[in-house]
């Protein structure tokens, strides 16, 4: 199968300071491909660069050398209607999920935000609001509250809800349930193996737990010492 | 198969908690943070109190340290040489915190004052409760209890809390926690939000405190990995009340109650699987059995409160087979 992302000899260097620079390699020649329908798991210790990595991916973080590419073509050179195109199939989900939503916006604003950004018609809001809050398995009664009124359980819910109003084909997973009890980290990674078997979505998780690794991908990679290594 | 029976033999409890309730009066109504918890916690044993984010584990630890805020109504008794903490004034208190009941908190960044070395804030134990005459001689101890957790470079007493991570920072309050030798340690959430490989230091450090110090450990942590770590028994709460309480390996091979079955049932490496419907809510949480909403097994007869009740496993092979569950299935 094509692959709708890959990233190609992906390089990052970080540089500190204003006088005397110094440059500490994060990564080098790191070469990941993601398909529909398919998780690919990333592991590796804090500071490792598992979150870059992943940012990049996303295109939200430019790499030192290397390119990425959407359904074949660099994203730097993407312009217009396919940047748009990229931007929309390729979605990220945050490790803190009170983080990711607006505390000043209800959940049902947050929601709305998406569909006006997605110009739905006004008449279909009500509707597609209802669909999406069925699909992650939320009441319709949280709509009126306000991200620091409900769980964080709930909250990675109602950001993955976000998400997939946009309806993405790769989905960027930043250890999205550590900050979660293992009981609501249960609900969301089942969610997410559900959204993946009737949607189709590829996945690229990034976890620092080797059992939620085995249950849910399908490939796993570890980023140690700078490079990236398949895990037997 | 299991039966119920009480076994005869019984060790001393150090801390002994009984109908521990705690309520908090808020905008949105009365929390029942706390509900009849009881339990007993044995001399050079480690027991864990296992549950999911919000169901009062951290409320009972703050209710033994009387940490808790000016709108708690806390009722019960809670037993600890021969005193009840709840009836005892601040000053009397204070002499009990960090000298005979110790806590790390869960935030090891926070709970550390920035702008004080660390040798100081280690010290500072010592010269609170009077154990050490002056602060060289103090700041000489502290140095001996971190080399006695393998923390012995130089420098390091000189060091700030912001100059570590949040691992480092954790060893730190678990030495902090040493200095006095307590009979009773409280770790709560000693490993929320560390990252595998830093957490699994932290289980090393805490294995290494209990060698160390013949205290009892009460472990709060919502991670029952953890638990079946470093746990001798574990109590499991739901809601504000104990459901299920027993030897750690017998609870997490065979347990009783559908709740601590349900919350195994969630672990990756035993399938990932959800519980059904939402945790209650504690301003007006379900009648009867707190759990009967979501429970696979329910009847009629859990719309009314169940009681704790002792249970013998008799074929766990184990002789300390001691459990205790509330659920009317038993």
């Amino acid at each position: 199968m094509l692959a709708v992302l890959k990233a190609e000899r992906i390089a990052k260097v970080h540089e500190s300071g204003t006088f005397r620079k110094t440059r500490r390699e994060i990564f080098q020649n790191v070469t990941l491909e993601l398909e529909e329908g398919k998780t690919i798991g990333l592991m590796g210790e804090s500071g490792s660069g598992k979150t870059t990595l992943s940012r990049i991916v996303a295109g939200l973080e430019k790499p030192s050398a290397g390119r990425v590419l959407f359904q074949g073509k660099d994203i730097a050179s993407l312009r217009g209607k396919k940047l748009r195109d990229f931007q929309r199939s390729v979605q990220m989900v945050f490790q803190d999920p009170e983080g990711s939503l607006n505390p000043r916006k209800s959940i049902e604003r947050s929601i709305h935000e998406v569909l006006g950004l997605l110009k739905v018609p006004k008449r279909e809001w009500q509707e597609k609001t209802h669909d999406i809050l069925h699909t992650v398995g939320l009441s319709e009664e949280l709509l009126c509250r306000y991200p620091g009124q409900v769980s964080g359980g709930q909250n990675q819910r109602i950001a993955l809800a976000r998400v997939l109003l946009i309806e993405p084909r790769v989905m960027i997973l930043d250890e999205p349930t550590s900050a979660l009890d293992i009981s609501v980290q249960a609900q969301v990674l089942s969610l997410l193996r559900e959204l993946q078997k009737n949607r189709g979505l590829g996945y690229l998780l990034v976890s620092h737990q080797p059992e939620v690794m085995r249950n849910m991908a399908h490939e796993v990679f570890i980023l140690k010492d700078g490079c990236l290594v398949r895990s037997g | 198969m299991i039966k119920a029976k009480i076994p005869a033999i019984r060790k001393t409890p150090v801390l002994q908690v009984s109908g521990l309730s705690v309520q908090f009066e808020t905008p949105l109504g009365r929390v029942h943070a706390a509900d009849s918890v009881s339990f007993e916690l044995f001399e050079n044993e480690t027991l864990a109190m296992v549950g999911e984010t919000g169901c009062g584990k951290s409320v009972v630890a703050s209710a033994i340290m009387q940490l808790l805020p000016q709108n708690a109504a806390v009722n019960g008794d809670i037993e600890f040489e021969e005193r009840n903490l709840l009836d005892l004034g601040e000053k009397e208190m204070a002499k009990v915190r960090g000298a005979e009941i110790a806590i790390i908190f869960q935030n090891p960044s926070l709970s550390l004052n920035p702008v004080i070395t660390i040798g100081d804030q280690i010290a500072e134990m010592l010269q609170v409760h009077g154990k050490a005459a002056g602060r060289s001689k103090s700041i000489e101890k502290a140095a001996g209890v971190l080399r006695r957790l393998g923390l012995g470079e130089s420098g390091l007493l000189k060091m700030y809390p912001f100059q570590f991570s949040g691992g480092m920072n954790q060893r730190i309050m678990i030495a902090s926690a040493l200095m006095l030798s307590p009979k009773i340690i409280i770790a709560d959430e000693p490993t929320k939000g560390l990252d595998s490989a830093t957490a699994a230091g932290t289980v090393r450090e805490m294995e290494k405190m209990k060698d160390l110090s013949s205290a009892s450990l009460l472990l709060i942590t919502h991670d029952p990995a953890l638990v079946e770590k470093i746990a001798d028994r574990v109590a499991v709460m739901y809601c504000g009340e104990i459901l299920e309480i027993g030897p750690c390996r017998e609870v997490f091979q065979k347990p009783l109650h559908p709740y601590t079955k349900a919350l195994l049932g969630c672990l990756p490496e035993r399938g990932l699987h959800p519980i059904s419907g939402a945790s209650p809510s504690m301003t007006d949480p379900p009648q009867g059995c707190k759990f009967h909403p979501r429970c696979p097994k329910r009847n009629a007869k859990c719309s009314q409160s169940p009681f704790m009740k002792q249970i013998e496993t008799i074929d766990s092979g184990t002789a300390s087979g001691e459990r205790w569950v509330k659920c009317w299935l038993y």
